[in-house]
């Protein structure tokens, strides 16, 4: 039977929150069926109905993120996975931008293995002519409850470039650890204890040969992963492919290597068809096996936010693809192409700074036709109700009041 | 965990559907939502502008420019007296024949500091200019103040460009490719100087460093 008052409540709770925040939210539903299969079949059920709810509410220098996701087994729901996590970014000085991560996460799905989790990392980035960016982090992960290694030393760096309609990014990530667990063939986990010699040892066979991952001292994993993801018109597509290098006792020989798929193609503003599949490599921190995978749901959504493959994504105001204005029947049609957005405003002197919202077509373009004489004006382009920003692609110039503005040349 | 999972569920669906952002409704004269003290003082601006002859329109759009970017009362007094003084500035250097694009376009170089009043004086418009230099001076201020291009070379080549009759659609050619070159990894100075002397007809216009030895080039 559904309780339906916390039911109600979480509902009303849901449908004010958006009023209530001067903030740009964005929220995706992912329901479908998934496949899957690792190689000492742990943890994973071979089939089962996914949902996974995401969240994103983001203001100019912080956002938080939460995350989960649920699998029906049998006629029972079973909560997997769930994550809250935050962002603070600095503002840009002198080209240089840092970042103050910080999460917990919780695993449900075998109290054996799963853990809770807190992490926190730093990051600086300096993007690069707003198309591309680097950056250099480092962080820890200390996992309570039931742990199956010691706090993870993280560090990351990378770079993300963005080509017409493909984003290119490549990650390399460090994570050093020690193992306080291992699992055997059989699936039993046993503890680590120390040795009189003061390495870490177990209480079992050690070594490849039954093909377990033993415990080790001082370990250290690292991931090397580069991911693509390229959209046009309402096709989106994303692949990612990695190499992890460490020790064979921390790294089974099929958790090297590892490459993933996903396709979205959008049906409607709101509603997405997803495809994906291919092979994740083993968590380490949770002691998850690799495995490989297929799914396909739908999604609701205006625009899934893809935090994980740019992790260091444009400022918002960036967001912008493109800005376009030329002559229609006697007026001048202003289109604006921009995702992840709910509504967008041109102001100027040509409208007396009076705001005026455009209209949305498809996915990602908004247009609006003003009639507007020839000559110079100035003009600006918000989003959600954030800061006024020039649109890209015309002269710019300071407004006086700590931004810029742009330049709008009308020819005769 | 089941009643948790269906509210997570339930949570889950509805912020799934979207969401709507109220609009905020517009409000007529907006130089009522500044303080009375420095409306006050804008409207005497604006006054002083009308029996000076110059351009009210850009002052009281600086104004509005400012309330719609929450600026404050003072901010805003402050942005547009610098305009006026530029306004007036911008008018002696151009003449009393320069338009109010033209004056705006002036007053926006100086105030970004990209051109001085003795500078602006060489954009007048004249036999052979265009009617405007609007278009000269916007692609001008742009070029130094954000894509790097030296004052000391960039001003010379417009004023060159622009009194030998370069039109707004050459200028404007001009800004896209010297914007293209610098993505591209050439120096701001040298993309333009390459650029200016692909111009046909002008390729001296914006030489300061040795004479061309283009045998077509004119001079």
């Amino acid at each position: 039977m559904v309780e339906r008052t916390p039911t109600v409540l979480a509902l009303s709770a849901a449908l004010l929150i958006p009023h209530g925040i001067r903030a740009q939210t964005v929220s995706k539903l992912e329901a479908g069926s998934l496949i899957a299969s690792s190689a000492d079949g742990s943890g994973v059920p071979n089939s089962v109905f996914r949902i996974a709810p995401d969240v994103l509410i983001t203001r100019p220098n912080a956002s938080l993120a939460a995350a989960a996701s649920a699998w029906l087994l049998g006629q029972q729901w079973q909560l997997v996975d769930g994550s809250v996590s935050g962002t603070v970014t600095s503002p840009t000085v002198y080209g240089v931008r840092t970042e103050l991560l910080g999460g917990v996460s919780r695993a449900f799905e075998d109290q054996s293995l799963g853990s809770n989790q807190v992490d926190v990392a730093t990051r600086v980035s300096v993007p690069i002519e707003q198309a591309s960016g680097v950056w250099v982090g480092g962080g820890v992960a200390r996992p309570w409850k039931i742990a199956t290694v010691s706090a993870v030393d993280l560090m990351d760096g990378g770079a993300w470039t963005r080509i017409g309609n493909a984003t290119f990014t490549t990650t390399f990530t460090n994570q050093r650890f020690t193992k306080a667990a291992r699992t055997d063939s059989s699936g039993d986990v046993s503890a680590c204890v120390a040795s009189a010699s003061g390495g870490a040892g177990i209480d079992g066979p050690y070594g490849s040969e039954s093909g377990t991952t033993g415990c080790s001292h001082g370990s250290s994993v690292s991931d090397l992963e580069s991911s693509v993801r390229w959209q046009f018109s309402r096709v989106e597509l994303t692949g990612t492919a990695g190499y992890r290098f460490g020790d064979a006792l921390d790294v089974e020989p099929d958790s090297r290597r590892w490459a993933t798929g996903t396709a979205t193609v959008w049906v409607s503003t709101r509603l997405a068809i997803v495809a994906g599949g291919g092979r994740q490599p083993a968590d380490i921190q949770r002691n998850l096996p690799a495995r490989s995978f297929g799914s396909l749901g739908m999604q609701v959504a205006y625009w899934p936010s893809w935090r994980d493959a740019i992790p260091v994504g444009p400022d918002r105001v960036t967001a912008v693809r493109a800005f376009d204005i030329r002559p229609d029947n006697g007026l001048e049609r202003i289109t604006i192409r921009v995702g992840s957005v709910e509504q967008v405003e041109v102001a100027g002197n040509f409208t007396d700074w009076e705001p005026v919202t455009l209209t949305r077509h498809g996915r990602d373009m908004w247009d609006i036709a003003l009639p507007i004489a020839p000559g110079v004006y100035t003009i600006d382009v918000r989003v959600d109700h954030g800061p006024w920003f020039a649109p890209p692609g015309l002269p710019t110039m300071r407004d006086g009041f700590g931004g810029q503005v742009g330049k709008l040349l009308i020819e005769k | 965990m089941n009643r948790t999972v269906r509210t997570a569920v339930a949570i889950a669906a509805s912020l799934g559907c979207g969401m709507l952002h109220a609009q905020q409704p517009g409000q007529p004269d907006p130089l009522f939502k500044l303080d009375a003290q420095s409306r006050v003082q804008i409207e005497a601006i604006l006054d002083s502008a009308r029996h000076d002859s110059l351009p009210g329109r850009p002052l009281r759009s600086k104004a509005y420019e400012g309330i719609v970017k929450q600026a404050n009362g003072q901010q805003v007094l402050r942005e547009v007296r610098k305009l006026f003084g530029d306004l007036k500035q911008a008018r002696a250097a151009l003449g009393p024949a320069a338009d109010s694009g033209a004056l705006e376009a002036g007053a926006d170089a100086l105030y970004a500091g990209v051109i001085k009043p003795e500078d602006l004086v060489k954009f007048k418009p004249g036999p052979k200019t265009a009617a405007s230099p609007a278009s000269a001076l916007t692609y001008l201020s742009d070029l130094i103040q954000y894509r790097g291009v030296a004052r000391e070379d960039a001003t010379p080549a417009f004023s060159k460009l622009w009194q030998d009759g370069a039109d707004d659609a050459e200028f404007k050619g001009l800004w896209q490719s010297v914007d293209q070159d610098i993505l591209s990894g050439v120096s701001p100075s040298t993309a333009l100087q390459d650029q200016v002397r692909k111009i046909p007809g002008r390729g001296r216009g914006g030489d300061t460093s040795s004479p061309s030895t283009d045998p077509h080039a004119h001079g």
